[in-house]
């Protein structure tokens, strides 16, 4: 059936092209062709992209520039430092020999033609608890179930300050402490999922971009970009207290050998489309705000404070109440799906909250970033700011971070128990 | 009719058809992501905690945590190949 649509398609394309070329040839032979007359009657008309709508505020018109420099050489006292263009909370060191943690490579190649830099590292899964640092603090086990990675110590008492100074991480190293987290994968029968691998992209364009100033005069400039600000955090996804749909990209996929890749709204879609037993994984992906509002760390909802990127009279960048742009990341995370599962009855631990929706709907995602200062300098400076394509926890510089012990490609152990 | 409009009814012709080769731009961009996340994994792959077993793993493996007591996988200063991963 292809073929004989493609020898339709050959003959049609002759067919046209004949019929174009002969009704040019008479004005060309008369030396009077106007390629433009085309065109003429049609009006040009203003394309509009998807998504576009009108930013109504106005522009600060801070400037800032990445330097990505810091040092880490302060103490590690916590509260709120301020520098000429936001506030953060005070850098925690870390407390151990970064450059034990580290290991020689080769340079990386460039990101070119790509405009934005890229770091990139895999992390194992983590621990399984009902808590939730950031939208219930302090709160142990109030939570729906989490499956948590980076920080080992991470739980529902983490601060900026504890998980700074505490943990191991299967996100690389502890020179990663910060902790990301999203519900838990339950299979149906009592088990929780855990994934197989996850990997964590943060890109952006480097400080040296004319779309990462205001004031550079690109009238396409994206925003002011700077670091990622100590003590950040923020949830994203589907917001679970109004149930309004995620603003950012969330999509379910599959990987492996018979997979049917794609972008699918929810788990069972998804599934469909990653048979059982086949060395399949359905991976669920989630891409984090890059705008932020420069001057707080959280907000009431742990929204707001953060924002996405979109379409404003047909340029691409942050909002007017969000012009800083951080480097935003984009979290996947992969489970198997073995011969003696029931992907039918698979969602995720949110999904209880709304049982009216296809499983996977509530999918949403925590970061509470940590971390170490010197470490980030380095992968922005260089991965980031250098347009470099690192992978592996490659900081760009001929060096790379040393791999979590505890990583392995299949989640060990896959199943366990959902905590009654 | 003008020729013209047969030049551009032609060439129209031609853009839709030859539209009907090009990849849709979603498509494309799953191909684009499968690729980078296949590259990643690679690389991942040849970190040399992986592909040497040598001390550039790090960590503990995770200890029992209120909640859910996950066993540790057995691993002490190295980590796991997956099966199919080429032995050094």
């Amino acid at each position: 059936m292809s073929d004989g649509f493609s020898a339709f398609k050959a003959m049609a394309v002759g067919v046209g092209l004949l019929l174009a070329v002969t009704s040019v040839a008479p004005d060309l032979t008369n030396g009077r062709f106007d390629p433009l007359s085309l065109s003429k009657g049609k009006g040009k008309g203003k394309s509009t992209l998807p998504g576009d709508s009108t930013d109504t505020g106005s522009t600060s018109g801070t400037t800032t520039t990445d330097s990505g420099g810091l040092t880490g050489t302060s103490g590690g006292t916590t509260g709120t430092t301020s520098n000429s263009f936001y506030s953060e909370e005070t850098m925690v060191p870390s407390n151990f020999d970064i450059y034990s943690e580290l290991i020689s490579v080769p340079l990386p190649a460039s990101a070119a033609p790509d405009v934005v830099g890229a770091f990139r590292f895999v992390c194992s899964a983590g621990q399984v608890l009902p808590d939730d640092p950031i939208v219930y603090p302090g709160q142990p086990g109030k939570s729906h179930l989490h499956q948590f990675y980076g920080n080992t110590s991470a739980d529902g008492n983490s601060t900026y300050s504890s998980l700074r100074s505490n943990g191991s991480s299967t996100c690389m190293s502890p020179l990663n402490r910060s902790a990301y987290w999203m519900p838990a994968m339950l299979d149906g029968k009592g088990n929780v999922v855990r994934p197989d691998h996850v990997t964590i992209y943060y890109k952006r364009r480097p400080a040296s971009d004319p779309k990462c100033s205001l004031t550079s005069g690109d009238p396409a400039a994206e925003g002011n970009c700077v670091p990622l600000p100590n003590g950040l955090r923020f949830v994203f996804g589907y917001d679970m207290v109004t149930g309004t749909p995620p603003t950012g990209q969330t999509y379910f996929n599959c990987a492996g050998p018979t997979a049917v890749a794609g972008h699918y709204p929810d788990l069972p879609t998804a599934l469909a489309n990653c048979p059982a037993g086949e060395g399949n994984r359905v991976g669920a992906v989630i891409k984090a705000p890059a705008c932020w509002d420069g001057k707080n760390l959280d907000s009431p909802n742990h929204r707001d404070h953060v924002a996405y990127a979109a379409y404003y009279n047909g340029v691409y960048k942050c909002p007017s109440t969000h012009t800083y742009v951080i480097p935003g990341f984009t979290l996947q995370a992969w489970w198997g799906v073995a011969a003696e599962d029931n992907p039918k009855l698979w969602s995720l631990s949110s999904d209880a909250m709304r049982p009216d929706l296809p499983a996977g709907s509530t999918f949403h995602a925590d970061w509470f970033g940590a971390w170490d200062n010197i470490i980030m300098g380095m992968w922005m400076d260089n991965c980031i700011n250098k347009l470099l394509n690192c992978s592996a926890g490659d900081l760009g510089n001929g060096k790379m971070m040393k791999q979590f012990a505890g990583f392995s490609w299949t989640a060990n152990p896959r199943l366990v128990p959902v905590p009654q | 009719m003008r020729p013209t409009r047969f030049a551009a009814i032609g060439l129209i012709t031609v853009a839709m058809l030859a539209g009907c080769n090009s990849p849709d731009p979603a498509s494309n961009e799953i191909a684009k992501e499968s690729a980078e996340s296949n590259a990643v994994i690679e690389a991942a792959k040849n970190h040399p905690a992986l592909s040497q077993h040598s001390s550039s793993a790090t960590g503990k493996p995770l200890p029992p945590l209120p909640g859910v007591n996950i066993p540790a996988p057995e691993t002490s200063n190295t980590s796991q190949p997956e099966h199919h991963h080429p032995e050094q």
